[in-house]
């Protein structure tokens, strides 16, 4: 309304499928959950306004994607121009922890990224409100294994949420928000130029392949 | 009461509406092929002639809109399922719906019931007519769609079906059985039918054994929007369910690829580039406008991967799309109805330029897309979709692959499917027996003896040392049915009765053969060796898409070292 362009911000929503995409989008956007969410063919978004640091608003574009990994290739329309990736797993779900490097690494190559090495990643741990015997044992150990292993050892925000009961999401996206907008203003900054980043996207994605995923 | 199938009008009136429409049908008649190739059995060529008027009554004026979820009132779009919320218009669509009241298309009807193919065959015109334009019979729509499986088959499901139905129903892969799992209560989430228990049940069994039977595929999400339509209409008939889904995915093999992961990405990017120039050639304007700022694959892919049946404000929508597709063919069928959204869509996607893609993505994603076609369905399935000419989606323009885009895998499908599977199955059989290891050319003679005349390739090829992973899952289905006496006791021959190949195939049979011999000599480990540098590179050159001048020079570097 002011003529002055709006901040939009571009979140992608990663992960295995069942996992929670679509309800953590859909509890942040429009505060409810259901059980009666589709599978996400292909990919959907939903947008939200939002105010972060002192009265700052920026629109939010959250990109919901497939969780089926054969789905991992399909990304490179969604990805572009992302400024914050969500890997999500499920509390109860030890492979959909394990597979997050994998996510992050298709993200990565297909992405496109300026800033590989300091992309904003966060991590969010969905279903927490399900009975503590189903959740994964000693998940903390696991969790941080993970980040030391197979994320480089950055230091990624994680998360714990429950979609359903509503913990923990606005709190997660808020700062998905502020990671999003440093990223965003970094590649204003940057006037938006990725040519030199060829052959650092090229060596990183060597380097992961080289080390081979653990899992 | 007397009444007989009235031909000389049928055809008559088939002469006036050819002479009007002035089509060439290619496009259906090339589908009928399709369909009788594949159906094509030794022992039953019979037409059955026992469907009359009486039946036909019966069926139009027995039917229990009640038990019906995918039928909606065309005026209110309120499902029909709960005849206590009727209201006027809902009445009035189910009594008009009861009766059809010309003999002309009774004839019809009991024509094509008794004999789908010829009735096709002499009456294209009348078909799409009352298929496309005025859409099945409500009543008549499950009977209608059994009869395009069976079409020449009496009403028997061909025994080939039926016994990979029956004898596939374990050794499940434990990582699709919970993909299946997760995806059967979020297809049609508000559908009660798919809640039951049994429903469940069947759906998890039919698409875990086509993931055995069809290991290249396995499962993928998006199958289920047409499994689910498929066991819906087919009252829960798991069997022919089952041989539906082999049929489709066998009768149009890029089908089958855009859900297979090792072509989906490569399949996907074709028929991207062909409804491009489709759209390009039908409505310049909108193809122009739309090119500048918009990705066409960020909604392309979401309908054609759930079968446009996703996100649609009512399920008589999802009725005729499936009718559209059966009768046109799915690929083109479902080019038809996208080209036909964005067309429809035009007024809107005209006024919003650079900056507004996600209001057009979110129009183009969700159920808004079908805007004013849901009050006219006629119109857009009769009208629209019949509007253009066959020629356009049948002399598609060649696919030039970008340079590294290939599918990784070399891509050896055939569409006999089925006959490679028994193929392979054999192959198994030969090497358990022997417990030697032959090489490879060997073993493909030996199950070409078994399998005497025909020949296609296996699918489940080890030859480029890409299916190891899949390795273990196959031997134990396959161990587990070489103790089967019933299939390995069979005859040869018989099996090769009941699966006539394409004729198609048969072209591609001296190729392939050349091939296999040249790549049995080829020491696999250099190839895989060479197939992961390959991907690297590729990897890579993905990378480096957007850019102009450098990554123009990059590419040329990379494409010599390849």
């Amino acid at each position: 309304m002011s003529g002055r362009k709006k901040t939009l911000l571009k979140v992608i929503i990663l992960g295995d499928s069942g996992v929670g995409k679509t309800s953590l989008m859909q509890q942040f956007v429009n505060n409810k959950f259901s059980h009666q969410y589709k599978a996400t063919i292909g990919a959907d978004f939903l947008t939200k306004e939002i105010t972060i640091d002192n009265n700052k608003q920026v629109t939010l574009q959250i990109w919901d994607t497939a969780g089926q990994e054969r789905f991992q290739s399909l990304g490179v329309a969604f990805y572009r121009g992302a400024d914050c990736c969500v890997l999500c797993y499920d509390v109860t779900n030890e492979k959909s922890l394990n597979n997050l490097s994998s996510w992050k690494d298709e993200f990565l190559i297909q992405s496109n990224v300026s800033n590989p090495q300091d992309f904003p990643f966060i991590i969010i741990g969905n279903k927490i409100d399900v009975d503590d015997s189903k959740k994964i044992p000693s998940l903390q150990k696991k969790l941080n294994n993970i980040t030391n292993n197979q994320l480089g050892g950055l230091n990624y925000p994680v998360f714990e949420t429950s979609a359903k009961d509503s913990i923990n999401v606005e709190l997660a996206f808020e700062v998905i928000a502020k990671m999003a907008l440093q990223q965003e203003e970094l590649n204003d900054a940057n006037g938006n130029d990725v040519s030199d980043d060829y052959n650092d996207a090229i060596n990183i994605h060597l380097e992961n392949d080289a080390g081979g995923c653990a899992c | 009461m007397s009444f007989s199938v009235d031909w000389e009008s049928l055809l008559e009136f088939e002469e006036s509406l050819s002479s009007s429409i002035s089509k060439t049908n290619a496009l259906l008649l090339h589908n009928l092929e399709l369909k009788i190739e594949l159906n094509r059995s030794s022992n039953c060529d019979l037409p059955a002639n026992d469907y009359g008027i009486e039946r036909l009554e019966n069926d139009m004026n027995d039917y229990d809109y009640c038990s019906d979820e995918f039928t909606t009132c065309s005026n209110c779009g309120q499902s029909l399922y709960d005849d206590s919320a009727y209201k006027n218009c809902c009445k009035t669509f189910v009594s008009c719906q009861r009766v059809i009241s010309s003999n002309l298309e009774k004839s019809f009807w009991i024509s094509f019931i008794n004999n789908p193919s010829s009735t096709i065959n002499t009456l294209p015109n009348y078909t799409e007519l009352l298929f496309l334009r005025q859409g099945l019979p409500i009543q008549l729509r499950s009977t209608i769609w059994k009869k395009l499986f069976l079409m020449s088959q009496g009403n028997v499901i061909p025994e080939t079906s039926r016994l990979v139905y029956d004898n596939f129903q374990h050794s499940y892969s434990l990582e699709i059985s919970k993909q299946i799992s997760k995806d059967l209560s979020r297809t049609f989430p508000l559908v009660n039918f798919f809640k039951n228990e049994d429903t469940i049940n069947n759906l998890s069994t039919i698409l875990n054994v086509y993931a055995n039977y069809d290991v290249e595929l396995g499962y993928c999400q998006g199958l289920l929007f047409l499994v689910g339509v498929l066991y819906y209409h087919f009252k829960s008939d798991s069997t022919l369910t089952f041989h539906a889904l082999v049929t489709i995915m066998e009768s149009e093999p890029e089908l089958h690829d855009i859900f297979t992961s090792s072509t989906m990405s490569y399949t996907l990017n074709k028929w991207k580039f062909e409804f491009s120039s489709i759209l390009q050639e039908t409505d310049n304007e909108l193809y122009e406008h739309l090119n500048k700022f918009v990705d066409m694959q960020v909604f392309l892919y979401q309908w054609w991967l759930s079968f446009i049946s996703s996100h649609t404000p009512d399920l008589s929508i999802v009725n005729r799309v499936m009718d559209f597709c059966l009768l046109q063919g799915w690929k083109i069928g479902m080019f038809k109805i996208s080209l036909g959204l964005l067309l429809m869509n035009k007024p809107i996607l005209m006024t919003l330029d650079t900056g507004d893609e996600e209001v057009i993505y979110q129009h183009l994603l969700n159920e808004s897309k079908w805007g004013i076609a849901v009050k006219d369905l006629s119109a857009f399935f009769g009208d629209l979709l019949l509007s253009w000419e066959d020629s356009i989606f049948m002399e598609l323009p060649k696919y030039e692959e970008p340079l590294f885009q290939k599918p990784i895998k070399s891509h050896k499908r055939t569409p006999s499917a089925m006959m490679s599977r028994f193929k392979n199955l054999s192959i198994n059989l030969s090497r358990n027996r022997s417990n030697s290891s032959s090489s490879q050319i060997d073993r493909y003679s030996s199950s070409e003896r078994l399998l005497s005349g025909f020949s296609s390739v296996s699918v489940f090829s080890t030859k480029l040392g890409n299916r190891n992973d899949n390795n273990g899952e196959l031997d134990s289905i396959y161990s587990d049915i070489t103790t089967n006496s019933e299939l390995s006791s069979l005859p040869p021959k018989s099996f090769s009765d009941n699966l006539k190949i394409p004729y198609y195939t048969k072209c591609l049979k001296h190729e392939q053969l050349i091939e296999d011999n040249e790549s049995a000599d080829i020491n696999n480990e250099l190839l895989d060796e060479n197939i992961r540098l390959k991907t690297l590179l590729k990897r890579a050159y993905n990378m480096i898409n957007d850019n102009e001048s450098e990554s123009s020079a990059l590419k040329c570097e990379i494409s010599e070292v390849i």
